[in-house]
């Protein structure tokens, strides 16, 4: 799957979250009908969303109703700073794609710097979330606890001041003499 | 002077405080002192624009009162910044 593609899952993914946070108990066709969604794609979320524990369902009647789970922890501020940029987000949503990556390999994917990616992999690193492991002169990375990424990157709220804030650090961030 | 003066100083100093707040939010969520830098860049028009507004409706004027071509100049500069983040 393309990153592209994976950022449209992500995208509808905390659509489907929002909308049930909103509106808990609605079932399928409600949500369906309401974020315009075919019935493929809001079946393969909501299975989605069920499994990695952020949905419980319920049946009523003939219809399965969706609530937010009471397990989902709201993530704390230290890492919801680092995942609100688009960078660490791209980096961190190619790690768990591959499962483990070498340096190399998400500088190639990647269209950035080595000092940048070796500074936001730090970054990703002291915040527990993402592992390293040596084997010879290579550096390999892994999500260490993929289902808590997954919950975060669905569940946070972006606001006027994180679009702000992610521009600002694209604009100036990248900029060298 | 005309209206047009307070108003490109106020201007110029909301344009360059927003960025300089979104900077310090930056430099807060990345921790890079690039980020820090930019955004007391953005402080110090900030603060020239506040200068200007003192400096022309009282005494305080230990640099003298800015000129208006200096202001639209500055107020050019933030704003093209400005837009430079709003845009992709």
């Amino acid at each position: 799957m393309g990153e592209k593609e994976e950022a449209l899952e992500l995208e509808t993914r905390r659509k489907i979250f929002a909308y049930v946070s909103k509106y808990p108990g609605s079932h399928m066709r409600k949500i369906k009908r309401e974020l315009d969604l075919a019935m493929g794609e809001i079946e393969y979320h909501l299975n989605y969303l069920e499994e990695h524990g952020l949905f419980a369902s319920q049946m009523s009647g003939n219809k399965k109703r969706y609530y937010v789970a009471n397990e989902v922890q709201y993530p704390d501020r230290k890492i919801l700073g680092i995942l609100r940029q688009k960078m660490p987000r791209k980096i961190i949503l190619l790690v768990m794609k591959n499962e483990i990556i070498s340096f190399g390999d998400i500088l190639k994917e990647l269209d950035i710097s080595k000092s940048t990616l070796s500074f936001h992999l730090k970054k990703l690193i002291k915040s527990s979330y993402l592992e390293v492991r040596r084997k010879g002169r290579q550096k390999f990375y892994s999500v260490k606890d993929q289902k808590r990424v997954v919950q975060i990157l669905i569940t946070y709220k972006s606001s006027f001041v994180d679009e702000a804030v992610e521009r600002f650090i694209d604009t100036w961030g990248e900029l060298k003499p | 002077m005309t209206m047009m003066y307070p108003f490109v100083a106020v201007c110029l100093a909301g344009f360059a405080m927003i960025q300089a707040i979104v900077g310090f939010v930056s430099y807060r969520r990345t921790g890079r002192n690039k980020m820090l830098l930019v955004s007391l860049a953005f402080c110090i028009f900030s603060i020239k624009g506040v200068y200007a507004l003192i400096s022309l409706y009282t005494t305080f004027q230990p640099l003298g009162v800015p000129t208006l071509p200096m202001l639209v100049l500055d107020l050019s500069i933030v704003a093209l910044l400005y837009l430079s983040i709003l845009k992709e």
